[in-house]
This record gives C-alpha cells, structure tokens and sequence, in this order.
C-alpha cells in the first residue's frame, strides 16, 4: 500500500507538487492523468524516492520513504518516463545491470530475465545492442528491468510514450498479468484507452494536485452527466454576455475568454438552438466540436485544457 | 551573405561554451606561457638562479671568485658542505654545486688546469646553460692575467733579458687584452669539469619529461571524462533509475571513482610499458617507487574527475570548464613547459595541480634514481589532493543529483 500524505515539492518559487495526499490500495492499479506539467512526474519521483519533499510523507507499505529509502526502494520497480538504458551494452547485460542491485541469487536473476525476454519477445535479441532496436523494443526493455526483482510495487511514467501498436498491446498484457499476481502500480500516461483498459482507480491531476479520482464509472458518474458542446469563438467573452445570449436554459462555463463549454442532451436539435442564438446576437464563432462523455471530455471538464496540450 | 555571418556570431554568442573556448582559453594560455617563460613586465629582471658552492681551497683567490659570482645579477651563492650539496642535487632540491677543490690558487697563479668540478643536475639544462654562461667568463676573467704572467715569466728571461720594465707591463697587457678578445683559445683547463648526478648515460631527461607530462595530462583528460560520466547517465536518463534502486547516493560517486582510478592506472601502465619497451624507459629499478607514483597520480585523477562533475549539470560544461581547468594545471604544473625556467612565484604557483606532484615525483624515480621513501611525500600530497576533492564531491552530491534530476 502507498500511503501519500501532504506532499509537497516546489521548484524555483513554483509548486510542482502541493500538499497532495492519496491512499493506494495493495493490488491497485491506480491511474495518474494530467496534463503537462501537472506534477506527474514531480509526484513519481516523490515515490521512487527520486526526489524528497519539502513537506509530507510517504510511506511504501508502512515504511516511511524519506527515512527507509533503500528498503523502500527494494519493493518498488520504476519505469520511467524516458528509455534509461544503456544503448552501448546488451540487452541482456542491461538487464543483468540493472538487476544486480537487488541481492538476488544469480540462478534467480537469471531466470527472471529468461522469462522477461521470453515474455517482451526479445530472447532472440538479448545479445542486440540496445541502440540497434526499435524505440517499441526498447520501451519493452525498459519495462522489463522494471520487474526483474519482481517488486510489490510497480511505478510507471508514461511508459508506451510513442511505440507502436504491436509493442503497445505486448505492454498491456503484461501489465495485465503482472496486476493479476497481485502488484500496485502506479501509472501515468497520456493514452486515455489505456486508463479505461486497464486502471481500477483513476485520479485526474492538475496544479500538483488531485482533483478528481475514483473509478471510470465513478469519475462518469460524478463529473461527466452529459455530452459537452465546445463552441470556440472569434473574439473574448464575459460572463454576463454569454449569460444574455443564453439565458437559463444552458449549464455552461467559459474557459480561456474565447471557449464555450456547453452541456448538452445528445441531439441535434439543441445544438442547432444554441448556435441559432449565438449568431442572432452576432456572435462570431470559429469552430464547433461535440464531446462525448469519455474520459477526455471528463478531463476537459475538469481542468479546462485539452490532455494533450 | 552578410546574414548568414550574422546568424553564425548569434549562434557563437548564444553558446558560452563556445565563446570561452575562442576567447578566453587563448588568453589564459598566452597570460600564463608569457608568465611562464618569464616575459610579463617590461622591468622586469631575468631570476636569481642558486648555485651551491664548496669551497674547499679556502684561498684568497678561490673566496675572491666566488665573491665575483655572488656579485653577478643573476646568481645567489650558497655555501654548503659536498655532501650536503650533492644531496639537494640529487634530490632536485637545486640545480648544481660549484667544488672549488684544493690548490685552485695555486692553480691559478699557475696558469694550470683549475681544480673546479661542477656537479649538477641534468633534468634542467635550461638553469645549467645559464649557470654556464654566468660562471665561466668570472673564472676566464680572473685567470688570464695569471696565465699571460706566467707564459711571461716562463719567456721574458729567456728571450728579453734587462728588458725596462714598463715595456714589459706593456706587452703583458697587449697580450692579455688579446687573450680576453679570443676566449676560447683560454677555455681550456678554466672551465669546470663537469658531473652529471646522473650515472647512467642512458637515462634521457627528454623522455622522462615527455612520459611523465603526458601522462598526467592524458590521465586527467581521460579521467575527467570518466568521472563526468554522472553527467552522461543524466544525459541517457539511467541517473533517474539508478535513483531508485536500493543504492546509497555516495555508492555511485564511489564507484564513479573506482572506475576512473582502475582506468587510469590501466592507462598509466601501458604509457609507461609502451615508453618502457620501445624508447627505453627504466622501469625495473624501482618498480615499488613507481607503482606508488603511478596509484596517486590515478587517485587524485580520478578524484578530480569526479569532482569536476559536481558542479555541473551538462557534460558540455563541465568538458569546456575541464579542458580550461586542466590545461592551466598543465602549463602551471610542467607539464607543457618544464618548471624550473618558470619565475619563481609560477613555480609557487605550481604546488597547486596535481602535475607537478606527479612529474616530480616521477623525475625522482626516472632522473634521480630516487627510491620509494624519497616519492612518498609525493604521493601523500596526490592522495590529499585526491581525498579532498572525494570530500568535497560527497558533501555536494545530493544536491548535485538533486539539480540534475529537476
């Protein structure tokens, strides 16, 4: 179980991370979304032991990270956001590497990585040169050094940041299996399907902070009751404006002077009325788009910005 | 055309890397090899050199020359026993000791070979040219009016017997006045013998220098790279994981260092093997002495690779503020351009890079047949240096790392 209490972490005068606190359950594949510079990677690093912070703490199944860092750190495996490997060694003497540091017998380790590399698909590979593989490849690699001591804990940073599909789904099936022999993993990504598929708790970061979180169904019911209507608009827009335009009839909110939020009941028909009522009033708009009542459309209406600026 | 050499000096100004590598390194090699080889100050006056000298005739005429040599600009007399002053020769402690042997008067009077031995140390020919050139025309001065008085003594009664006098003293100082014109015709029997506190002919001073300036300044090169290594793990995003791992922060400077160390010693093997096997380098006669020059050298090395890459976040800063750093600390510390014909206060100056331990050291052992107890003050000096730069390295790595994973 991970157990964050009022973290903070400030860089330069600016909160990466701000008196967050969250509670993972043993077993939980818990998904962090945000956008960039959200405190993703901030608060990741806060776990791994990476980084400490300024305030607050974090215990890793009841051991305090800060105080019993290298205990901690035997429980946890960590993928990070960027390929970390050496590209001038082997495949396999990165993964005798990086698994030498877990005081694992050799007849251990040596099966673990013949299992992993039979698992990633790359046995016939593991005397490659890292720099001679495809950047899918690596990101597998990457992930299996992260399981090479079999941790309690695995945590993620974005780790299927640009592979491609093959290697994608290769990744997700063994998060699968890897969630199914009982491991909390902690996971960011920018892949919206990916939390859908595969997370149990979901939490929507911004401002170094927790703004939502619950399950897929408890984010939809909670935060996301209908489709949304986006309406960008040519020039800014005040509140008393919009609300002149409008009336009572819309719940709507303005983000960034010129987007219109609009929820809306699926159908044509409303959508028609509120752009009728926008160009009666002269109203001059740029751009219509629809959202559904997915994660992305929940994400949006949550922090007002889109996930992938 | 002309924007295009204007975008490049915006490029070249936008990178400091590259601005203190075109500018400012030129003008700290050229201020320091202009110190170096004694040329700042238009007033300035070439250096005292000090030259031991035994006096064993104890005559006027040998306190008489000495008093002369004392006098010249240039030179600094220090009285010594032989013993002792052959001593600080081997050690390199001083350049040379001028033996002014028994019956030099009488030799001199005699227009004889005088009894003079110069015994110096031949690892700095420069400062012995130079006390050459000081001491030999003293000793042509003083010796020829004896030598014209006694070819004269030896003739005139044969061939000008009730000569006047004054014709005589004429001739004498005709004669003389030629003699010291034609110097060279009167070199003989009045310059020193000469001996070398080297025995072993074969022995090149040139070599010793060329092995042991390169290989300090090729281990640091080498080891500053290895030891900002740390900077390239940032670079290839291996640092962050290896933050995670159940691995104390001073583990990875510690071993950052190992590395750096075994290499450097690796390195200094085969420099030493290599001059050893095709130019000749001794390298039996004190293997003990040399193992310990060749384990400091690599230690502080080392330890000054690593930390030069504490205090840097890119590895193309700390290689552009390493090169300057190391090619300062080679010039100052002889191993571009030998100590001894610096100034004194560069020579002061010196003690400070970790070359001019480690080429002294190597030129007690190479030149001076020095064992290991002659090295090891040496080599404890390149071990302090080497613990204080770990120290300080230790005491700044979490921030180090701390900065290089923000």
């Amino acid at each position: 179980m991970i157990t964050i209490d009022k973290i903070s972490k400030t860089y330069n005068g600016k909160a990466a991370v701000d008196e967050l606190s969250l509670d993972i359950e043993t077993g939980t594949f818990f998904g962090i979304l945000g956008p960039n510079g959200a405190g993703k990677t901030t608060l990741i690093n806060l776990v791994t032991g990476i980084l400490k912070p300024d305030s607050g703490n974090i215990f890793v199944n009841g051991k305090l990270v800060s105080k019993n860092n290298l205990k901690a750190r035997k429980n946890i495996g960590y993928v990070p956001q960027d390929i970390a490997l050496y590209s001038d060694l082997t495949v396999l003497q990165n993964l005798r590497f990086w698994g030498s540091f877990y005081q694992k017998s050799k007849t251990f380790l040596d099966a673990r990585i013949h299992n992993l590399l039979v698992k990633i698909g790359l046995l016939d590979r593991k005397l490659s040169k890292v720099k001679s593989l495809s950047g899918g490849m690596k990101r597998r690699i990457n992930l299996a050094v992260a399981l090479l001591h079999d941790p309690e804990i695995l945590v993620m940073d974005e780790p299927t940041v640009g592979i491609d599909p093959q290697s994608r789904i290769l990744i997700h099936n063994i998060l699968s299996e890897v969630h199914s022999a009982g491991c909390t993993i902690l996971y960011t990504s920018h892949y919206l399907d990916e939390f859908e598929k595969l997370c149990d708790i979901i939490a929507i970061m911004d401002h170094g902070n927790i703004i939502a979180s619950g399950s897929m169904d408890d984010l939809r019911r909670n935060y996301a009751s209908s489709d949304m209507l986006l309406i960008e608009l040519d020039v800014p827009i005040k509140e008393d404006e919009i609300s002149g335009i409008l009336g009572n009839d819309f719940q709507y909110a303005i983000k960034g002077e010129r987007k219109l939020i609009i929820e809306t009941d699926p159908g044509n028909k409303t959508i028609e009325r509120i752009i009728c009522k926008l160009e009666q009033s002269n109203t001059s708009i740029k751009n219509v788009e629809i959202r559904k009542s997915d994660l992305e459309n929940l994400f949006f209406n949550l922090t007002g910005t889109e996930l992938r600026n | 055309m002309i924007n295009i050499i204007i975008k490049d000096i915006q490029i070249l100004i936008s990178d400091w890397r590259s601005v203190l590598l075109t500018f400012l390194l030129p003008v700290i090699l050229i201020t320091l090899f202009v110190f170096a080889f004694g040329g700042a100050g238009k007033e300035q006056g070439n250096p005292v050199i000090d030259l031991l000298a035994y006096n064993n005739d104890k005559t006027f005429e040998a306190e008489n020359i000495l008093s002369r040599i004392n006098d010249l600009e240039q030179l600094h007399v220090i009285r010594t026993g032989l013993a002792e002053g052959k001593e600080l020769v081997i050690k390199g402690e001083q350049i040379a000791i001028l033996h002014i042997k028994k019956g030099f008067e009488d030799s001199l009077k005699a227009g004889k070979k005088l009894p003079l031995n110069l015994i110096f140390d031949q690892s700095k020919p420069y400062e012995l040219g130079i006390i050459k050139g000081l001491i030999i025309p003293q000793f042509i001065e003083q010796a020829i009016p004896f030598k014209v008085r006694a070819k004269l003594g030896e003739n005139i009664p044969k061939y000008m017997e009730g000569i006047n006098p004054m014709i005589v003293s004429s001739v004498t100082q005709s004669i003389e006045n030629d003699f010291m014109s034609n110097q060279d015709s009167m070199l003989e029997g009045l310059a020193p013998e000469e001996s070398s506190i080297r025995t072993v002919e074969s022995r090149s001073w040139g070599l010793i220098q060329a092995v042991a300036g390169t290989a300090v300044i090729m281990l640091l090169f080498s080891l500053v790279t290895r030891g900002a290594s740390l900077l390239t793990e940032k670079e290839s995003n291996t640092l962050a994981r290896i933050m995670t791992v159940p691995l104390k922060p001073y583990h990875i400077i510690y071993a950052k260092f190992t590395y750096g160390f075994l290499l450097g010693m690796v390195q200094m093997i085969i420099m030493f093997v290599f001059a050893s096997l095709v130019f000749g380098l001794d390298l039996q006669t004190n293997i003990a002495a040399i193992l310990l020059m060749m384990i400091a050298t690599a230690f502080a090395c080392s330890s000054f690779g690593l930390f030069i890459s504490v205090f840097f976040t890119t590895y193309q800063q700390a290689e552009i503020i390493s090169i300057i750093i190391i090619l300062v600390m080679s010039t100052l510390g002889g191993s571009m351009i030998p100590i001894y014909i610096m100034p004194d206060f560069m020579q002061q100056l010196a003690v400070i890079s970790i070359n001019y331990w480690s080429i002294q050291g190597f030129y007690d052992i190479f030149w001076r047949d020095l064992g290991i107890t002659a090295v090891l003050e040496k080599a404890l000096v390149l071990f302090g240096i080497g613990i204080i730069l770990i120290a300080i390295a230790r005491f700044f790595i979490l921030g180090s790392l701390k900065r290089l994973l923000q």
